[in-house]
């Protein structure tokens, strides 16, 4: 039996996030974080926000200035600098083995580590920083820098951990980039922590959901691609369907301005509770409160959908039936009448009668309940991004 | 009736931890986007003759825009106004402080911003040149 060395890695998340614990990059590191753990390797974390991680983790705040904050962009630049003198010392002090970034927006810091370090460094990208400026909301400044920084990234990894092939796919046609030191890692769930036997009654009194109540649920952030909208803006064609329906819609985010006005202006306060941002903890219970789940994501700015969603992994582990779209990287993983119930891409009259559909059928919510829980057991556990990563830095510390 | 104009984070913590009255508050929600529409935020916060208003985030640690915050409070009228967090710290508007510490420090950033934008620009093109010779 092979017996696996013991390393100390450095994770290191960039990026102004400010106090937000919540949301996919929350959850990524949490779970990835545990998984290194679970294995007694020492773990390391740098980050310029808060995290909500295990206690074991020996966390580092790297601050952002507190001078630079009122104009877009700018406290990123310098955070460049300090950020990356500030993970030198971690590396040297705490004799570091590995490196692992997530690539964001003007961020170049890898640059100077490459040169003042020989330990590996892996960077994981899971979007393309100048289209999701362009397309997710806000706009894009410095437009020639943002790709510039994700250049000097991209060049200087040792290896790079995309989450699906379309990103792959973009980073190719836009970087000259050696595609051998590509690997697809997708996201995954933590098949234990999200299991068919979580109960959630406690949450359903908390929320006033009775017994008979039939609840529909979603989890995450309310942003654009998530198809949140779609889901809100279908309540009144599901309330003509099923009388006795509810709606627990568990987060936070962009449209949530857009999403209170709509339930305002129809009159659907009784029907929709919206719980805000919840620890993620409790997110499981939260899921078992739901007789139905939907993720409803569309493919914004006609672009394939090349996110990996972390959500489609819970909903498939907590045995729920499903309710999603199809697009893009889901291809593969949403399969209509087998592990869900696939819906056309922001249709209010599809995602209506799909739930109808589900509500009617015992057998097929049986059946892709099942067969849900079994793909991402099989397929999308943390551990398989785990066992990546260690292979990737077996490679580069025998090539170094 | 005050308003809480919550950009990021639980309002239930924010009014408990900075003891608003619960009853008398209206909370309406925005993306921290929404800061850069002047005219939205103004006509937001004059729209229901509110007595007070109020900024909420997690933590104000992390607090972006605080200048822009102040300053719609200034031209909306609302000089008593603050920006509060769920940890129950708060920044209260002041004039005084506004027009003898905040405006100046805004003139500050102004100057670092630009210094950096150039310095950066010049620093990443060398970069990114020096990798593209190889």
């Amino acid at each position: 039996m092979e017996i696996q060395e013991k390393i100390n890695i450095l994770f290191w998340r960039t990026g102004f996030y400010g106090a937000l614990t919540v949301g996919g990059f929350g959850t990524l590191y949490q779970s990835i974080t545990n998984e290194f753990l679970k294995r007694n390797h020492k773990v390391h974390f740098a980050s310029g926000g808060l995290m909500d991680l295990h206690p074991d983790v020996d966390f580092h705040l790297i601050e952002y200035s507190k001078l630079l904050r009122n104009f877009p962009e700018v406290l990123n630049f310098p955070y460049n600098q300090k950020s990356s003198k500030e993970i030198l010392k971690l590396i040297n002090k705490h004799n570091i083995d590995l490196l692992y970034l997530q690539h964001h927006d003007f961020h170049y810091g890898l640059d100077l580590l490459k040169k003042k370090t020989n330990i590996p460094l892996i960077l994981q990208i899971d979007s393309i920083e100048q289209w999701v400026k362009q397309n997710w909301g806000g706009k894009l400044y410095f437009k020639n820098m943002i790709n510039w920084c994700e250049e000097i990234e991209v060049q200087s990894a040792d290896a790079i951990l995309v989450i699906s092939e379309t990103v792959k796919n973009q980073l190719t046609e836009l970087y000259d980039v050696d595609q051998n030191k590509i690997f697809i890692s997708p996201s995954g769930v933590d098949t234990d922590k999200f299991n068919p036997s979580i109960k959630g009654e406690d949450i359903r009194a908390k929320y006033g959901l009775i017994g008979t109540d039939y609840v529909i649920g979603y989890s995450g952030l309310f942003n654009l691609y998530h198809g949140i909208d779609t889901l809100v803006k279908s309540i009144p064609a599901i309330v003509n369907e099923i009388k006795n329906v509810k709606f627990l819609l568990i987060g936070d985010g962009q449209l949530r301005p857009e999403i209170d006005d709509f339930v305002e202006k129809h009159h659907l306060e009784h029907l929709v509770t919206i719980t805000g941002l919840v620890p993620y903890k409790d997110v499981p219970q939260h899921l078992a409160a739901c007789d139905i789940l939907v993720s409803p994501f569309n493919s914004s700015a006609n672009t394939t959908f090349f996110n990996s969603p972390i959500k489609t992994f819970e909903y498939m582990a907590m045995g729920k039936p499903i309710v999603t779209t199809n697009i893009g990287e889901l291809k593969s993983i949403c399969i209509d009448s087998e592990n869900s119930v696939v819906m056309d891409e922001g249709s209010f009259d599809s995602l209506a009668q799909s739930i109808l559909r589900l509500k009617q059928n015992d057998e097929l919510r049986t059946k892709i309940s099942k067969n849900a829980r079994d793909f991402v057991v099989k397929n999308f556990s943390w551990s398989n991004k785990y066992n990546l990563i260690m292979e990737v830095y077996n490679n580069l510390k025998h090539k170094k | 009736m005050e308003l809480l104009v919550n950009l990021i984070g639980n309002a239930g913590e924010m009014i408990k931890n900075t003891n608003l009255n619960n009853q008398n508050i209206k909370i309406i929600k925005i993306d921290e986007k929404d800061l850069a529409k002047p005219k939205k935020i103004i006509k937001l916060l004059k729209s229901g003759d509110y007595s007070n208003v109020y900024f909420g985030t997690i933590d104000l640690r992390f607090l972006r825009f605080e200048f822009f915050m102040k300053l719609y409070m200034l031209l909306s009228f609302h000089w008593n106004g603050a920006i509060i967090d769920e940890k129950g710290n708060k920044i209260n508007f002041s004039l005084i402080k506004f027009l003898l510490i905040d405006i100046p420090k805004i003139i500050v950033e102004v100057i670092a911003s630009v210094w950096q934008i150039i310095f950066h620009h010049l620093k990443v093109f060398i970069i990114l040149w020096k990798y593209k010779k190889k």
